[in-house]
């Protein structure tokens, strides 16, 4: 053999080798470079939002048909939606985890979520809207947060719903797992029950934001007493569209709506899915993955790992040690005073309390119907 | 004198029902632990064994009687205890290392340290590389590993363990086994007691230096004795075999005497409860009844229970409701843990089905009280219909629901294969049974009566 060729060959190579490392090395970088454009956008956006609220409130405002404002529309909307649902998920884990260890309120929380998903979107309407104008008269923002909360009545109950059966069905061994090994309540929540429930949770977002899309233009142009109002957005653009039988208008409205739910899907319902795969309770691992390019994105990137390891884990770890230490001046209180009886005392304030808070919201909520009424005579004549 | 860790005294565990009576599940029951042994509470299903465990380990609060740690009672202290579950109950989306510091986050160690231990523990287990493995990635007999290393970590006091091998295979299980006992003699693992749940026998006579047994409905325990064979303990060696022996026959005859072994009685086994009314009915199908008697007659009509459940490939569980069946219908006596065939089982191993079915009847008609209950029923009422509440009720009195429920699943099973009733699962009554004259069908295929249906 050539001892000349057998040198090319081997300094070629090593310089492809080296290319190779490159891209390796580099990988990461552009990655990071990617997750700063991210929050970037980010930024930029709640800027925008940030003006159109702190805005006079605008009940003359004209909805353009332009698709050129159609962008604009979509945003607001999308934003409206994104917190709506925010607001949806705390909601949904505050009120399963709170009937799922309450015994006592459990049978009651449950069939008052059956009855609120059971009232029509529509019919939050007054009341919501007439609450929060009251709250900020002089701002936009008002008319902005009724719409979200009304959003909101559209998509909790399901996953309040699957929160809750979730935490039911957690196994016995597991719970006795965490039991005997201490876990604060915040590990619980956070190493089993969020856990436990997040499949759930997944596909039932995905089904309230769907949901949300639904009552999107109800919410976004309504008549009001004798005002009517309207939020710049997707669902106003696409009902000012049908009144004026704009066929192109309509046309460019239904694009766009489809190509934001098409890209939610890609960027937020597939990264989550495929994240929420290693929460499957699972004996044998599965070959099936759902595959997605940002959650890769997210999982690889320096910035992001960094920024947890300053931040998040040595909170993390000063929280768990503040609870541990919790636990144990408790017990040695219980020590120290046993304690005698079943709490009598204890239990007549709880009741007294419980008498209290239920006098209070009856007497609200006649209130609340009582201001109502007018409103809603006057807007149905209006209609 | 072992100092005493747990002391569990006239602890007991029972439902209160809508009458007066009670179920319940685990009669007052005295019981310690000592340091420095491997403790073993043996038990059929349904005798509570599992329930103690969790009464003892402070999961579970004793309906009365109290438990003592080191003297205080379990509740003003927080005794430093682990469990090693029989479905390993270990969090699918940590990975094996979060799996076993997730303990150590609890007790507020900081991340260093706990990453420190979380390491060597996993080392100690032979699962050195597998950090970052996620549980389902691993075999059973690994995930079990992860299961100790998580129990251990923490240094516990007593580790408790709940059938912690009888997920996994017979090979994997007695190679964890010996490494856990080898853990325990070279004292690698700070841990001052064991307390082992177990339904396998064997299991129990190989690691344990003190063997509870108990008995069921309601739990009480019925031996308490020690075991000091020497270690490594040889399956095939006369001491061994003669005490599983012993401990079968425990388990099958309450009033059994322990006979003339290297063991050594522990306090007094408890009183056996008041005999109960009804029998409770082995949840057997005649047809298993079947199987074990010719298998008896192939073995000259005398056996070793032990050696028949190897034969078979069965555990004691599945077993021994056979045995029970067979013993209550007089078709075979077990002494001494050996089962004998007897004249009335042999003349039915022998013959044909309709004959069997015929000698059947004759057995259970004699011997079960609650089937001939249900005969008498059925005829003295003009119908000829008893619902199954009527005797649900009965048995309610003295079984709890889910022992009740399947007692009546056997009555009806039992007295279908004999053709004394049949029962019309549609409006939940026992019924005339319809007397073929051809070949009657498979047991329990019965077909509900098909005009009733109509009428319904």
């Amino acid at each position: 053999m050539n001892p000349l060729h057998v040198n090319i060959s081997y300094t070629r190579g090593r310089e492809t080798l080296a290319r190779t490392q490159v891209l390796r090395r580099t990988w990461p970088v552009v990655l990071d470079l990617c997750v700063a454009a991210i929050g970037l956008a980010i930024f930029y956006a709640i800027v925008r939002i940030a003006m159109l609220w702190a805005g006079p409130p605008s009940e003359q405002m004209v909805v353009s048909l332009s698709p050129r404002a159609l962008p604009q529309y979509a945003f607001y909307s999308v934003v409206r939606i994104f917190l709506a649902y925010v607001l949806s998920l705390v909601f949904a884990v505050s009120y399963g985890y709170l009937a799922a260890y309450n015994k006592r309120v459990e049978a009651f929380m449950i069939a008052a979520l059956d009855i609120m998903q059971s009232i029509p979107v529509l019919s939050f309407l007054p009341p919501v809207m007439l609450a929060m104008i009251a709250l900020f008269p002089t701002r936009h923002v008002g008319v902005e947060l009724g719409a979200i909360v009304l959003l909101f009545t559209g998509a909790v109950w399901n996953m309040a719903f699957s929160f809750y059966s979730s935490l039911k069905s957690i196994p016995r061994e597991l719970r006795e797992a965490a039991d005997i090994n201490r876990f604060s309540w915040l590990q619980r929540l956070v190493q089993l029950e969020l856990p436990f429930a997040a499949i759930g949770l997944v596909w039932n977002s995905v089904m309230s934001v769907a949901g949300a899309w639904f009552t999107l233009m109800a919410c976004e142009m309504f008549h009001f007493g004798t005002k009517d109002f309207r939020l710049p957005g997707l669902g106003s653009y696409l009902q000012t569209a049908a009144d004026q039988k704009d066929g192109k208008a309509i046309a460019w409205g239904l694009i766009t709506m489809i190509a934001i739910i098409v890209a939610i899907d890609q960027l937020i319902w597939r990264p989550l899915i495929a994240w929420s795969d290693k929460f499957k309770f699972e004996q044998v691992e599965s070959s099936q993955h759902v595959h997605s390019p940002l959650l890769h994105l997210f999982t690889h990137s320096n910035v992001l790992a960094a920024i947890a390891r300053r931040t998040a884990e040595p909170l993390n770890e000063a929280i768990y040690i503040k609870l541990a230490a919790r636990r144990k001046e408790r017990l040695a209180r219980a020590a120290e005073h046993p304690r005698t009886g079943e709490g009598l005392g204890e239990r007549v304030v709880l009741w007294a309390l419980l008498g209290l808070a239920g006098a209070g919201i009856l007497m609200a909520a006649q209130r609340a119907v009582l201001l109502v009424r007018p409103v809603t005579a006057r807007s149905t004549l209006s209609c | 004198m072992p100092q005493t860790i747990i002391r569990a005294e006239h602890v007991e565990k029972y439902y209160a029902q809508p009458s007066a009576n009670r179920i319940q599940v685990i009669a007052p029951t005295d019981l310690q632990v000592f340091s420095g042994e491997i403790l073993a509470l043996l038990g059929p299903s349904g005798s509570g064994k599992s329930t103690l465990l969790r009464m003892l380990t402070g999961l579970s609060k004793p309906s009365a009687g109290q438990v003592y740690w080191h003297d205080q009672p379990i509740a003003t202290t927080e005794p430093n205890v682990s469990i090693v579950f029989q479905s390993f109950a270990l969090f699918p989306w940590l990975t094996v290392l979060e799996n076993v510091e997730a303990p150590l986050q609890a007790r507020g160690m900081d991340a260093a340290e706990q990453r420190r231990r979380g390491l060597k523990i996993l080392d100690t287990v032979g699962l050195d590389g597998f950090q970052t493995a996620y549980p389902k990635e691993l075999s059973g007999g690994m995930r079990q590993r992860v299961g100790f290393a998580r129990a251990l970590v923490v240094e516990p006091e007593v580790l408790f363990m709940d059938e912690p091998f009888s997920a996994l295979d017979v090979l994997t299980a007695e190679n964890l086994r010996s490494e856990l006992l080898e853990l325990w003699q070279k004292k690698t693992i700070p841990t001052k007691a064991i307390f082992l749940v177990t339904h396998n026998i064997e299991e129990a006579v190989l690691l344990a230096d003190r063997i509870i047994v108990l008995g069921r409905n309601p739990g009480v325990v019925r031996t308490d004795f020690k075991v000091t064979l020497p270690h490594p303990r040889d399956r095939k060696s006369e001491a061994f075999t003669q005490l599983v022996d012993y401990i079968y026959k425990v388990l099958t005859q309450p009033g059994a005497q322990p006979p003339a072994l290297p063991l050594v009685p522990v306090g007094k086994p408890a009183a056996e409860p008041r005999p109960a009314h009804y029998q409770e009915l082995p949840h057997a199908r005649p047809g298993g009844i079947a199987g074990l008697l010719e298998l008896l007659l192939d073995h000259h009509g005398k056996d070793d229970i032990y050696r028949l459940a190897d034969d078979l490939g069965f555990e004691i569980d599945d077993l021994l409701p056979i045995v029970d069946a067979g013993q209550m219908l007089r078709f075979l006596t077990v002494t001494e843990g050996d089962a004998e065939i007897t004249p009335a089982g042999e003349a039915y191993a022998n013959s044909e089905i309709l004959r069997q079915k015929e000698l059947f009847r004759k057995a259970a008609l004699d011997n079960v009280l609650l089937l001939r209950q249900i005969v008498r029923a059925i005829d003295a009422k003009s119908d000829h219909t008893v619902p199954e509440e009527f005797f649900h009720d009965l048995l309610d009195e003295q079984f709890t629901e889910e022992v009740t429920l399947r007692q009546l699943e056997t009555a009806i099973n039992w007295g279908r294969y004999a053709e004394l009733f049949d029962f019309d699962a549609a409006r939940r009554r026992f019924i005339l049974p319809e007397r073929q004259s051809g070949p009657p069908d498979e047991p329990g295929a019965t077909v509900d009566d098909p005009g009733s249906e109509i009428d319904g």
